[in-house]
């Protein structure tokens, strides 16, 4: 079921430079969430932007109003263009409107018991795996996971504390090299992979980020033949499969064509590693 | 209050109808919207064949508008027929299917087959700016919009007029010189109504990377940018036919449906807007009855053309 609601700001912060968090109460949307979901945002009251923002949900939170437990939203975005730039300036008390639950969702079912778990964030693609890991954690067989945390620089490094609190392992690396590793995430995974790390059981795979950074990862993983799903970020229309305008190429399941598109917003926006044909 | 309204045979409860390709197939919005209550569904374009759609990025916001480049995208004919068309008939309203093909004879057998399959309208799709045309001799050699060219505009609508006993509405582009033209060769060559407009062709450049926003490069133009101009050719159009005409073009609220019914439109057709806000169509259902309410207006048709210069 979907809802369009509207949602009252909790909380609009800063996180880092150009990096807010951003926390809705709202009816009905909150308790239905899964990890890897989005919403789809819009900023009432005008036509310019236009369409609405699809912004992945980071966690969901639990605050105790007379003496009754809400669920609230919380997204993590990063000021991008006129939408987000607006999002930002907005005040707590004022409204957005909200169309969700949307998207698949990770798929958890697939882990076999006691199988570590890998995570792999490219930049804002944090956002959605701190959702994965705390239900991760929260469920009754206990999990193992390693967080690979890919930033362009130290200073814009956030969430770290919340893996952390959950007991992640965590691997930085900063395309400058002030944290961790230098270089790409993919490449400091390669290294985790090949020098340090036992490959029995395998490992699998959750990963989040821009798409050259889940390329280099597809290619990481296939080297190791580690299974995984990555979640992609795409400007979307609708949101909800009607527009066809967020497709990314997949293989044909049949063989029978080039490749398939699939809609990015309802298909996915997670799918299979190896299910995506990346281009340039 | 009357709020019916005919486009030519086919009887619409209300003049609230969702524009081809902003609505899916209508199930993607059936827990947003009373499916029921609209005045008619249009469906996505379908063709005979699948098509795989244009390559990536297909869409692109610019200012209070949204440019598009999906490409016709659709699983074809029979798969709309055996897979699609039964949940929509299901649908307790009047649905319209928009068809799309490269030849007169493409079109009548895609038109003949939905016939057989009880659809009662169909709206020809002669304006995708999106696709790739046919280059014929007429044109010189080059590829044009089917319906920027009155000579195929005819030709097209008539053959298939001559094979059909469908409701037969025409999609224009407003990408011509002069659309009253176009319209009156979509008359005479037999279309019962003519929807008013397409996307406007258009495109825009990130300054970045250098590249085109969309992979297509040009791509239409909808949303409230493009509204006043389609407002104009609605009432331009509506001064040169007589048959009914479904308006379309950014409209986002009860306020602008009424204008084009204003300006001459029957019916007319939410687009964008139901990217923006999904339930947006029932929204203007009710502002219409409002509106009407509150000028004492009995009958929506009484409305229609009735803007004073």
């Amino acid at each position: 079921m979907l809802y369009d609601l509207k949602a009252k700001i909790e909380i609009n912060q800063q996180l880092a430079a150009s990096v807010y968090y951003l926390e809705l109460s709202m009816a009905s949307i909150p308790a239905k969430l899964k990890p890897g979901h989005f919403v789809h945002i819009r900023l009432m009251h005008t036509n310019d932007p236009l369409l609405r923002r699809p912004l992945s949900v980071n966690r969901i939170v639990e605050r105790k109003i007379k003496n009754k437990i809400v669920k609230n939203i919380g997204i993590v975005y990063k000021i991008v263009g006129k939408g987000t730039h607006l999002l930002k300036e907005m005040a707590v008390g004022e409204e957005v409107d909200v169309l969700g639950p949307l998207g698949n969702g990770f798929n958890s079912n697939v882990l076999k018991p006691q199988q570590p778990i890998i995570m792999v964030s490219g930049g804002m693609g944090i956002a959605p795996l701190v959702f994965l890991a705390q239900k991760l954690i929260a469920a009754k067989s206990k999990k193992q996971i390693t967080v690979f945390l890919g930033m362009d620089t130290k200073k814009n490094l956030i969430l770290e504390e919340d893996f952390k609190k959950l007991g992640c392992a965590i691997q930085i690396s900063t395309d400058d090299g002030s944290k961790g590793f230098k270089g790409y995430v993919s490449d400091c995974l390669e290294k985790y992979l090949s020098k340090t790390y036992t490959l029995n059981p395998k490992p699998y795979i959750y990963a989040c980020g821009p798409k050259p950074m889940l390329k280099a990862l597809g290619i990481v993983a296939n080297k190791f033949d580690i299974p995984g799903q990555v979640s992609l970020d795409e400007m979307m229309g609708c949101g909800i499969g009607a527009c066809l305008g967020c497709v990314v190429k997949t293989h044909d399941p049949k063989q029978e064509k080039d490749f398939v598109y699939k809609r990015i917003c309802k298909d996915g926006p997670v799918f299979d590693i190896n299910e995506i044909i990346w281009e340039e | 209050m009357q709020t019916s309204v005919n486009l030519g045979k086919l009887k619409l409860k209300n003049p609230v109808t969702v524009a081809s390709g902003t609505f899916g197939y209508a199930q993607e919005f059936k827990d947003l919207v009373d499916l029921d209550s609209l005045g008619a569904i249009i469906t996505k374009t379908i063709t005979l064949n699948p098509r795989a759609g244009n390559p990536t990025p297909r869409l692109a916001e610019t200012s209070s508008g949204m440019l598009n480049a999906i490409g016709l995208q659709n699983e074809g004919l029979d798969n709309f027929i055996s897979v699609k068309l039964p949940m929509l008939q299901k649908i307790k309203t009047k649905l319209i299917v928009s068809v799309s093909a490269n030849s007169a004879d493409e079109f009548i057998h895609c038109v003949v087959a939905l016939e057989k399959a009880d659809v009662e309208a169909v709206e020809l799709n002669l304006s995708c700016p999106n696709i790739k045309y046919a280059k014929l001799k007429s044109h010189k050699g080059k590829a044009r919009i089917f319906a920027q060219d009155e000579n195929d505009t005819f030709r097209l609508i008539n053959a298939v007029a001559k094979k059909t006993n469908l409701v037969l509405i025409a999609k224009l582009s407003p990408n011509v010189t002069d659309i009253t033209s176009i319209a009156m060769a979509a008359q005479k060559a037999g279309a019962h109504a003519l929807s008013l407009v397409n996307t406007f062709s258009a495109m825009a450049i990130d300054i970045n990377t250098l590249k085109p926003r969309l992979a297509n490069v040009n791509g239409g133009l909808s949303g409230p940018a493009i509204k006043p101009i389609a407002v104009k050719m609605v009432y331009d159009v509506a001064q040169a036919v007589n048959i009914p005409l479904l308006g379309m073009g950014g409209i986002m609220n009860a306020d602008d449906a009424i204008e084009f019914i204003l300006a001459g439109a029957t019916a007319i057709s939410v687009g964008t807007a139901n990217f923006v806000q999904p339930n947006v169509s029932m929204e203007i259902i009710k502002g219409i009855e409002r509106y009407c309410q509150k000028n004492n207006i009995k009958d929506i048709n009484k409305l229609i053309g009735k803007f004073r210069v």
